[in-house]
């Protein structure tokens, strides 16, 4: 019966977080915004990587390949899965508020280096892009997410029983 | 955990690549299979499925194109993750993986025709327009949308998640 609320839980508040991303008021003023912030700090960290890019809104280009950042390049989609799994499960507000914190940070650090490495295949090996870019990086990104619950869960469960 | 780790990573890459390469004729079973599913709906009872590589096209009303592979890559998460539970080749895991991957391919079928709905709703111009208000082409659009952006994800995580609790019991 647990097994059954949590994931009832689970895809109820997946859906309550991922439908409101639709609204152009929500990706005007939220996505967008991100985007352009996320676009920012790829774009330095590829300069740092010795590639010359510039970044407009949110695009990177440089003079192989340019990348253009939308809804589902963020990783605000794994965030909010991973936000839902930790809300469904029974644990106290603190340890939740911690695992969607710290997981949501680390997602996107992981998300950077996505970005600039679909820059970098984009650039050097061009028939890669479009698996990495679906495939390879979405299934990645969402993996991270599972394995920040997994670990999670366990401690949480093993913290309660003791 | 190091063990689980290299599980996962062994057999993330195996799956992405029996995935990549097995697509088109995987695409071809999903679009006999959509078919008449996707015929239910009177406005799309001419429709014609075909695979073609990595796409579905339907025709039969104004032509489409659905990626249809990126409906279905869903697979390899849930492979990599069933990877990591214990107990892998006994013979009720087995039983297990093969009854989850089943309910992946039921769910994959109508992903295929949900996303079918969506492009004719929406992106087949005035024939979308004459034929779909604009409530439900909201809801094909929002139902595609959290599919293929989280939904399918989750659908893998929620298998993986029920086998290795049932697992566990025994």
């Amino acid at each position: 019966m647990k097994r059954v609320r949590f994931l009832v839980i689970f895809f109820v508040l997946l859906a309550l977080f991922e439908i409101p991303l639709l609204l152009p008021a929500v990706d005007q003023h939220v996505i967008v915004p991100l985007n352009t912030a996320i676009t920012t700090l790829s774009g330095a960290m590829l300069g740092l990587l010795g590639e010359n890019v510039r970044t407009t809104g949110t695009v990177i280009s440089g003079s192989c390949f340019a990348v253009d950042l939308k809804n589902g390049c963020n990783g605000i989609e794994a965030t909010l899965f991973l936000v839902a799994a930790v809300l469904a499960f029974p644990a106290p507000p603190r340890q939740r508020l911690i695992a969607a914190l710290g997981g949501a940070a680390l997602i996107q650090g992981v998300n950077f280096i996505r970005i600039m490495s679909l820059y970098l295949l984009g650039c050097y090996r061009r028939s890669w892009f479009d698996a990495f870019h679906i495939t390879v990086w979405q299934s990645i990104i969402f993996a991270l997410a599972v394995g920040v619950f997994m670990l999670w869960t366990r401690r949480v469960t093993a913290a309660n029983a003791a | 955990m190091l063990l689980k780790l290299l599980r996962f990573a062994a057999a993330f890459i195996a799956c992405m690549m029996l995935w990549w390469y097995a697509t088109p004729l995987y695409n071809d079973f999903l679009s006999r299979a959509a078919e008449p599913l996707v015929r239910i709906d009177s406005r799309l009872r001419t429709a014609d499925l075909t695979a073609v590589g990595r796409n579905v096209i339907v025709t039969g009303l104004p032509t489409a194109r659905i990626p249809a592979d990126q409906l279905t890559y869903n697979v390899v998460l849930f492979v990599a993750l069933f990877a990591t539970l214990p107990g892998l080749f006994r013979k009720r895991a087995l039983k297990m993986f093969v009854i989850c991957v089943g309910i992946l391919v039921v769910t994959h079928i109508i992903a295929l025709a949900v996303s079918i709905e969506s492009t004719c709703a929406t992106k087949l111009a005035d024939w979308s327009e004459s034929r779909y208000p604009d409530g439900e082409q909201d809801f094909w659009t929002a139902a595609e949308y959290v599919y293929r952006l989280a939904g399918m994800f989750g659908i893998s995580f929620a298998l993986w998640w029920v086998a290795g609790e049932k697992l566990k019991d025994f």
